[in-house]
């Protein structure tokens, strides 16, 4: 065959043209996704060495403008749109294993090169992690949801909906309902902490009420905050002593109340946050406003002799940034106080900027723990009143707040850690001014801002010293001079010189009949506070008297957090590789850049960045807190690692699910946590039966798409409070200072520290597990056993763990054993000599569901065998006995031995 | 939907590219076919020529859909790509001119078909490099020859290993130096790679220095740019090895500052040299001689593990991956040496074994004998006397033997001398101890222990 | 080719697991049926790999957290004794001979020395202060010892050590904490934990990583410094005690019967047992594997933790006298537990920070007498290990949180009553024996005063380091996801000590 020119002529060009053109067509493709594509190669090849922590040639691809930048060699490694010529994609097929990266480690797989080649050629756009896009408005309608636990047709909606998609990806679906009695056990646990009261077992099972009464009758019970209390305190890392070597009791115990209280309120989250992190800022705040600001003074205090208050001062300052971080946004700070984030787009100096907010309120890592709230009295609020309306009437308004803010939590003050350049002198144990005889020392740069009266706070073993006070050396004018004699501690108010502007105080003591290197007095602090006006008119003296006494009444108190005046603020630096000692450039308080914007109305404060952490636009807040409570219902968060919600965290099982609810939870519910814990327990995905197949068990272990119900060990309060529940001598009492247990002997051996446990009294023995005193070096040992925290940092998760130890305590604890036999005493009454029925009785009293045959046989043959025992060996029965147990009996030590048991089954351990 | 097709197209780019390819050279042999009158051949010549057209262009799509879709960087792919189009084009050419002429001896043709070849040669052999690597042909040559191409691509370099007893003989240049300089400087500074076109691989190029002259200086040697560089602050432009690379070990350093010191000798041994043991100590090489035998079988398959580990045992392999086995009776107090049974199938795997505390009594030796590998056997406080021992000799690798609080008597312990790699034998508190007043000669070290610790004087005073 | 097969045998060995765990499953349910409580359920494992302590599949670790797993690398000890010092101990009265001090004895410390640097307590310029105690050579090694360890000097021959080691923390509570979990602040796994987390235990019946604390007190820092950090607090440590139960609720209850406490446990798990019938759920197959556990433990423990039958010979050698709460009880104790196969045992002895305020921390009289109350019980221990074979294979590591000052402490600048030394970080010594540790060596040397460590520097990192080396681990590749990254012991430092290696 033989073609004719002209059509082979035709034939080829029309090739060629083909050719060309698919040279211009075929040039781009689909766009790559930075954050789901690219970043992920990133962090797991290159991040290590050209990141947040090196900088290996001047490289990193930490952030947008870093990777663009001029490497050392002078070029971009990243050429926008020319991937041939970016030294990134080069170095990827290079074959010297000297150039070829990532550094002598395994080369990147083809796909990988491709992706990031793509991504270059289609300009390197830089994009968000999803975790850092604001939360938007979710398709599937929310008021559909309502009625989404209507499982009876097979269309679902709201959260059910999302599972189920998840469902059929995985193959996998709902089980049924789970029966209602262990729904009932399920839900209340979930909710109180604590089994069914009889009552709303009544109206339940008898149908009385619906689900959602039942709920809601659960929501509405006191417990509830007794219950979630400990789960938030885990976050506050509250705590009834400081932390650190000595580790001495302190009293926070008020601001535990307050949580209890804001959660049976069910005080909008938003609120509840800002109280916490500003209260003291916002307008003439409440009382409780101001013990809300505890929850960052639950940072751990050091009175460890030899060591230096501002160093702990800072660690306090740097916890509170990072425990902000981890509580509200899921994001570990800590790593960006030494160097940029490894992984996530947040700066060193950024981290710095986030110190500012907090680095300006009064506490100083003191042995005092000032600033605390005072609660004063009926007595000493007269006083006060008294004393304030004669400020105001005989002086200023300002006097008046200013004695005011005195009054209620002793600020402005100078702490006696400021002194220095001691001649005869001392720190006594790095914390109080003790000055020998003929002993002197500056306290400096103070702004007495005109007062004439100065307070100090101290105490003295020796009378007749002399103490005087000169403007800024020994040569300086005389400021004030007066007699110290023998006293405990005290505040006294001595006159003043006035003046106007910062002076360096120079503090002289004489006694010659100290004996040498004896200090005259201890000195705590000093304050400057103008005299009460009208001297002159008659009752003075009276209300003076008050002043004094009030200044020097014992009253309950609370570390809280107290803004600094002016006149003391702090300047805030980059520590250079996180060390506190090396300052790096000033920066003033500043929020990330990752997140979201800034609204100038915003107060440039604490109060500032609790408005912009409860903002909508924040990314963070809303879907930290959902995940928390999904976590603390289903023992598995949305995201898997609930402390991390950055770049490095497991990918979320059910993103649209998280979004969905974090959205409502701001917008529909209004930030209503109670609200929210209702639409998760209503949804089919929680009610469902726990059951679990091999085949189930192998498809998913982790139950990550929920096609069974949550089954999970109890945390140990649950477990104790539970126990002490079914035998009927867990105490209603709430609130107040915390309680001692029984512990066994030996458990507290503190150094220098002279605090021992002491049993408490009466019904207090069997207070609810969250009013435990909770000593940081040394916690309440059955807790520890069943995973609770030492709560000295921050926890988002009690990892649940199963071990011998556990078992000891739920067969052996003495407080155990006590529920034993109040147990077994319940269950005699009700036997009328039928121990079958005592048994069952008592077994649905602890499962709230009836015992089956099998078990029962079980625990019958039990019961028998610890019958005939005792029957046969008296003395064992009297030792099993609590003396003061008005009936002694082998069998009542029978049912004893029975309940012991029941106390201890996986069943008891577990919500169904 | 398409976008599938592309891809697909571009990877059947390896295939098409040999259907030019034989009708060119198809065309080209009948051209150039040693025969007087090639008329005849005319129109097959075209039609060959016509087809190498239309297959070479073909080519040339799927070679640009494969290049777009696989994300090759151009640079690699430029030449190919080049030489690929202009094949193409030049066939084209070649066809019409044949087709003009209707005559194949102008000389026009011979130059284009020459070309042609070329071309054609050339585009396939960068073809088979980007498939098959630049090394494809290189790596089967003979190393030598690779070397004098200078292609030799990476190769493993050892790093320095002295013999302890024979270190002073070792050549300090050959020896010590070269290696130092293969471990650090190699990389960048070999024929194929040679920064500063300075080469450290032989006497003669580290002689001959780099682009700015010598390296050692001959006047005083801390001027050399070769340890004036390496010993430059690390963070320092000009130090070598770069910052980012692996910075030689403060002994290598040493060593290479002690030979430059010594007038850089590259015939001296270390003895001559004047280097001290403690310099190259940390060069010697560690005879990790393991108790344990060289010995690797198939690993044990993990059911029949866990049905031995229900017996009581405790079984752990002796570290990730090691086929050899750790066999503990702790968990197992009531073993007797009937359930070593149990052991039978696994017994070549086990190198450790603790029966310590058991009931087992002197059969246990019998059974032991198939334990070919064991080299730590456990018998603590059990009821054994040792008779039998003997038969411990047949466990070849055996070479600690615990028999702390057992029965074992002198006598018997007698019975395991010369046995070939038994080390120490522990028999603190057994009737063996107590006899063992007169020193008794055994080929292994015997503990028999029974320390005590004097009464001082110091003990009953307290300072104050 | 040959990868292939491989990934054919990895499938194979997967669906034979799938099979086991079924079959393996019915089986130990089945035996807790009639529970005889014999050694089953830990056992009934399934081979253990690391990829599985992540729990993903059903093995052994699911069922006992505490199943032992193989070490990445061939170890050169299996267990570790770590006799901590708490309150730091001075490294001048004791292993670091400074001959030149004495010269300089109460003369004023050179300013050069103290530029820049923090104390603890002195202030202004302090005095040096010559050694207080008289030191000699010992044993073929030529040890330097001084005559307040006067036992220990005889079995200098045994141990290798540390004498230029440093930290950054200088109060008690940091620095305890940074020498037990490598970090200052709070939240870190302990050594122990890591070392237990990584290798489980070998003896089922008692914890893996055990603590015995005596001086009276706890370390300053507290219990975290053997917390388990964020790692499960199953591998935190377990304080034993001397007084009362040795480990916390293990006496049975009065009036229970150990034959009634086996029935009611075995009533427990055959409910549990039906329960696990019911759910199906592996977490209740592993609480009745604690339970059986736990049974064991009370008797076990009190068994191992009991020195009144041990021989009078044992006593006399370790000055052991039962019953009460010391350093030699918990020395005897801690090789009991080794020899029982228990993975770590950790020894906290406190009263060791000789400031000189009073004489019970004076360097010549209350120091001196907390020397006489180790130097018997750990020569004895050394002795003890090494007699009973089980040196070759346990890891001894005796050291405090660091050093004392060669200056007189002058407290707030007073001159002091008694003889004291401050707190110091830059150099103090350790020493280590046992499994793969170099008989005789000693490593690092420090300036004339003893101030600073001149060669063989060693920091914390580098002793975990070497730690984790002794037990088979790699410190670099030995982490812990969390808060979305891998930590790890060493952080991102460490560098193991060859030196001081057989």
């Amino acid at each position: 065959m033989f073609m004719p020119k002209r059509k082979i002529t035709g034939l080829l060009t029309a090739a060629m043209v083909l050719l060309v053109a698919g040279i211009l067509i075929f040039r781009q493709s689909e766009q790559v996704d930075f954050s789901t594509e690219v970043k992920p190669i990133l962090n797991k090849h290159c991040i290590s060495c050209h990141g947040g922590v090196k900088k290996n040639g001047g490289f990193s691809v930490l952030f947008e403008e870093e990777a663009l930048a001029l490497t050392k060699s002078g070029v971009a490694a990243i050429i926008p749109g020319d991937p041939k010529n970016s030294e990134l994609i080069k170095r990827l097929h290079e074959e010297d294993s000297e150039m070829r990266m990532p550094y002598h480690r395994a080369s990147l797989t083809d796909e990988e090169i491709k992706t990031l080649h793509k991504w270059i050629k289609q300009g390197a756009k830089w994009g968000k992690h999803w975790a850092y896009n604001p939360v938007l408005k979710p398709t599937v309608n929310w008021v559909s949801q309502q009625a989404g636990f209507s499982d009876s047709k097979k269309k679902y909606q709201g959260i059910d909906f999302f599972i189920h998609e998840k469902q059929k990806e995985n193959k996998l679906s709902f089980s049924e309902d789970e029966d209602s009695r262990k729904l009932l056990r399920r839900v209340s646990l979930d909710i109180t902490g604590l089994p069914p009261t009889e009552a709303l077992q009544n109206d339940w099972l008898t149908g009385k009420i619906t689900y959602e009464q039942l709920v809601d009758r659960l929501l509405d019970s006191p417990s509830f905050g007794e219950k979630w209390a400990s789960w938030w305190l885990d976050l506050a890392r509250y705590a009834d002593t400081k932390g650190y070597e000595r580790d001495v009791s302190r009293t926070m115990w008020k601001y535990r109340d307050w949580v209890i209280k804001a959660f049976n309120d069910d005080k909008p989250f938003d609120e509840f946050t800002i109280e916490q992190l500003a209260g003291d800022l916002l307008p003439n705040p409440t009382q409780d406003q101001m013990i809300a600001t505890a929850f960052h003074r639950n940072t751990m205090n050091n009175d460890e002799g030899g060591t230096e208050d501002e160093e702990f001062r800072v660690a306090a300052v740097l916890d509170r940034v990072n425990t902000t971080f981890e509580v509200w946004q899921s994001t570990t700070m800590a790593c960006v106080q030494c160097h940029s984030h490894p992984y996530d787009p947040f700066r060193h100096e950024e981290y710095f900027q986030l110190s500012a907010f907090f680095n300006n309120t009064r506490d100083e890592d003191t042995h005092d723990e000032e600033p605390k709230l005072r609660f004063y009295e009926e007595e000493d609020r007269e006083k006060i009143a008294s004393v304030l309306s004669w400020a105001n009437s005989n002086g200023s308004k300002k006097q008046a707040e200013a004695l005011t803010d005195f009054f209620n939590f002793r600020e402005p003050k100078y702490h006696a850690h400021l002194c220095e350049d001691f001649v005869n002198g001392e720190l006594i144990d790095t914390k109080w001014l003790g000055l020998w005889h003929d002993g002197s020392c500056y306290l400096r740069n103070v702004d007495t801002q005109g007062a004439d009266q100065l307070l100090m706070h101290y105490n003295s073993g020796l009378n007749g010293t002399k103490l005087t006070i000169r403007n800024g050396g020994p040569e300086g004018e005389i400021l004030s001079q007066f007699i110290i004699d023998k006293t405990s501690n005290v505040t006294k108010s001595f006159p003043f010189k006035k003046i106007p502007i910062p002076v360096d105080l120079y503090i002289k003591v004489e006694n010659p009949k100290a004996s040498p290197q004896q200090s005259t007095s201890a000195i705590t602090w000093f304050a400057f506070v103008n005299s009460l006006p009208g001297k002159e008119k008659e009752g003075y003296k009276e209300i003076n008297d008050r002043f004094n006494s009030v200044l020097n009444s014992k009253v309950p108190t609370l570390p809280i957090m107290i803004e600094n005046p002016s006149l003391m603020q702090r300047k805030t630096h980059v520590f250079e590789r996180g060390n506190w000692l090396l300052h790096g450039e000033e920066v003033n308080p500043k929020t990330p850049e990752a997140l979201n914007s800034w609204n100038p109305d915003w107060p440039n404060n604490r109060l500032g960045l609790a408005y912009w952490l409860t903002d909508r636009e924040n990314p963070l807040t809303s879907r930290t807190f959902v995940n928390r409570i999904w976590d603390q219902l289903f023992g598995r968060g949305l995201i898997s690692s609930i402390e991390d919600m950055g770049t490095q965290s497991e990918a979320p099982s059910h993103p649209e699910l998280l979004d969905f609810l974090s959205y409502n939870f701001m917008n529909e519910l209004d930030w209503s946590m109670k609200k929210l814990i209702k639409t998760i327990v209503l949804s089919k995905t929680y009610r469902q039966k726990s059951n679990l197949s091999p085949e189930l068990y192998q498809q998913d272990p982790k139950n990550k798409w929920y096609a069974r119900g949550p089954r999970i060990r109890l945390s140990s309060e649950q477990i104790r409070d539970q126990a002490l529940y079914v035998s009927g001598l867990l105490s209603q009492e709430m609130y107040g200072a915390p309680v001692m247990p029984f512990q066994p002997e030996g458990i507290w051996e503190t150094v220098y520290n002279g605090e021992s446990w002491k049993l408490s009294e009466g019904e207090d023995k069997h207070r609810r597990a969250v009013y435990t005193f909770l000593k940081r070096t040394s916690p309440y040992p059955s807790f520890i056993t069943f995973d609770a925290g030492s709560r000295e940092v921050c926890v988002s998760k009690r990892i649940v763990t199963n071990t011998p130890l556990q078992a000891l305590v739920t067969l052996n604890d003495p407080v155990f054993m006590e529920a034993a036999f109040h147990l077994g005493q319940k269950m005699k009454k009700h036997s009328n000599d039928d121990p079958l029925k005592a048994i069952a009785f008592g077994y649905e009293l602890c499962m709230v569901s009836p015992i089956s045959p099998s078990k029962i046989a079980i625990f019958h043959s039990l019961y028998d065998e610890a019958l005939s025992e005792y029957q046969k060996k008296p003395e064992l029965m009297a030792e099993l006995i609590p003396d003061d147990a008005n009936e002694k009996s082998a069998e009542l030590a029978a049912f004893t031995i029975v309940a012991n048991a029941l106390l201890n089954l996986d069943e008891f351990l577990t919500k169904p | 939907m398409l976008e599938f097709i592309i891809p697909l197209i571009g990877r059947f780019h390896p295939l098409i590219v040999h259907l030019p390819i034989g009708f060119i050279l198809m065309a080209l042999i009948l051209m150039y076919y040693p025969n007087k009158d090639k008329i005849p051949f005319l129109t097959a010549i075209e039609i060959a020529l016509l087809w190498s057209c239309i297959t070479s262009v073909l080519a040339c799509i799927s070679g640009l859909l494969l290049y777009t879709s696989e994300g090759y960087a151009f640079s690699t792919v430029q030449n190919h790509l080049i030489m690929g189009l202009s094949t193409a084009l030049i066939c084209l050419l070649l066809f019409f001119q044949v087709k003009k002429y209707k005559s194949l001896n102008t000389p026009k043709i011979h130059i284009n078909s020459a070309l042609l070849l070329i071309s054609l040669m050339s585009t396939g052999h960068l073809g088979g490099s980007l498939t098959h690597g630049e090394e494809y042909l290189i790596e089967v040559l003979p190393e030598p020859v690779q070397r004098v191409f200078g292609w030799s691509g990476y190769e493993e370099f050892d790093p320095i290993a002295l013999d302890e007893d024979q270190w002073e003989d070792a050549l300090f240049y050959e020896d010590v130096i070269q290696p130092i300089f293969n471990q650090n400087c190699r990389s960048c500074h070999n024929q194929k790679n040679s920064k500063g076109s300075l080469l450290l691989t032989s006497k003669e190029t580290i002689l001959k220095g780099g682009k700015n002259g010598s390296v050692i200086s001959k006047t005083s040697w801390e001027e050399g740019q070769l340890y004036h560089r390496m010993t430059l602050p690390i963070d320092h432009e000009d130090h070598m090895p770069p910052k980012e690379k692996k910075q030689p070990l403060k002994e290598e350093l040493e060593l290479v500052k002690f030979w430059l010191a010594s007038g850089a000798p590259f015939e001296k041994n270390l003895a001559m040299a004047g280097v001290k043991e403690e310099m190259v100590e940390p060069f010697f090489i560690k005879s990790e001689v393991s108790i344990y035998p060289k010995v690797e079988f198939p690993p044990v398959e993990i059911i029949q593990l866990s049905q031995i580990r229900e017996k009581g045992f405790f079984i752990e392999p002796l570290n990730e991956g090691s086929s050899l086995l750790k066999v503990s009776c702790v968990n197992f107090p009531e073993f007797s040496e009937m359930d070593l049974e149990y052991l039978q199938e696994i017994c070549q795997h086990i190198v450790f074994l603790d029966l310590s505390g058991t009931k087992v009594n002197d059969q246990v030796f019998e059974l032991l004998t198939d334990f070919e590998n064991l080299s730590i056997l456990k018998l603590n406080n059990t009821q054994i006397t040792g008779t039998g021992l003997e038969l411990l000799q047949l466990c070849k690798h055996l070479n600690q033997l615990h028999l702390t609080e057992s029965e074992v008597n002198l006598l018997n312990l007698k019975l395991l001398n010369e046995h070939p790699k038994l080390k120490k034998v522990f028999a603190y508190k057994t009737p063996a101890a107590l006899e063992n007043g007169q020193q008794q000669e055994f080929t292994f070290e015997v503990m028999f222990g029974n320390f005590k610790l004097p009464v001082l004087p110091t003990d009953s005073i307290t300072y104050q | 080719m040959k990868n292939i097969n491989h990934l054919l045998a990895e499938l194979e060995q997967q669906r034979l697991e799938k099979q086991t765990r079924r079959h393996f499953l019915m089986d130990c349910v089945s035996k807790v049926g009639g529970l005889a409580l014999a050694p089953l359920l830990f056992s009934c494992g399934l081979g253990s790999s690391k990829e599985k302590v992540n729990g993903l599949s059903l093995s052994e670790r699911d069922l006992n957290p505490l199943a032992p797993l193989p070490s990445p690398f061939l170890p050169k000890s299996k267990s570790i004794i770590y006799l901590h010092m708490a309150g730091a101990p001075s490294q001048l009265e004791l292993f670091d001979y400074k001959p030149e001090l004495v010269k300089y004895n109460n003369k004023p410390c050179p300013e050069s020395l103290l530029e820049g640097r923090k104390f603890a307590f002195i202030r202004g310029v302090p005095n040096l202060m010559g050694p207080q105690a008289n030191f000699s050579q010992h044993g073929e090694s030529g040890a330097w010892v001084s005559d307040f360890l006067p036992h220990f000097s005889k079995v200098a021959d045994e141990v290798a050590f540390l004498k230029a080691v440093h930290t950054d923390q200088f109060n008690h509570g940091p620095a305890q904490l940074f020498m037990q979990t490598g970090s200052p602040r709070l939240g870190r796994p302990s050594l122990g934990s890591w070392v237990t987390y990584g290798l489980g235990t070998e003896n089922q019946n008692l914890p893996g990583f055990v603590v015995l604390t005596s001086g009276g007190k706890t370390p300053d820092a507290g219990k975290s410094v053997w917390g388990s950090g964020f790692l499960p607090s199953v591998y935190q440590g377990v304080q034993c005690r001397s007084k009362g139960d040795p480990v916390l609720y293990l006496e049975d209850p009065k009036g229970i019967s150990r034959d009634l406490k086996k029935s009611i446990i075995s009533s427990i798990n055959q409910v549990n047992s039906e329960e696990f019938d019911h759910y199906g759920d592996p977490e209740i197959l592993a609480r009745i594997n604690q339970y059986e556990m736990a049974y064991r433990m009370q008797i076990e423990v009190p068994e191992v933790m009991n020195i009144n039958d041990e021989p009078d010979y044992i006593h006399s050698l370790y000055g052991t006298e039962p019953g009460k709460e010391s350093f030699a009880n918990n020395c005897l104790l801690a090789r009991k537990l080794v020899e029982k196969g228990v993975r770590f045992v950790q020894l906290y002895d406190w009263g060791w920070d000789s400031h000189g305020t009073d004489k019970a921390n004076a360097i010549d009289l209350g120091f001196r007498n907390k020397c006489k109350e180790i130097d018997r019980p750990m020569s004895a221990l050394l002795l003890d290990l090494k007699q009973r074979g089980l040196l070759e294979n346990t890891l001894v590591i005796w050291g405090g949180e660091f050093g004392r000052t060669p200056m007189q402490e002058n407290r707030e600048g007073k001159t002091m009553g008694f003889k004291g030394r401050d707190h110091h970080v830059d150099a103090f010594s350790m020493w280590m024996a046992g499994g793969g540790i170099k008989k005789g060596a000693s490593h690092g040397l420090t300036d004339d005063f003893g101030f600073s460590g001149i060669e063989g520097r060693v920091s914390v990192h580098d002793i975990h380091a070497t730690i984790l080396h002794l037990m088979g681990f790699d410190h670099e590749t030995f982490t812990h996801e969390f808060q979305g990254r891998p930590f790890r012991l060493t952080d991102v430092e460490g560098e193991i000590i060859k030196e001081i290696l057989a």
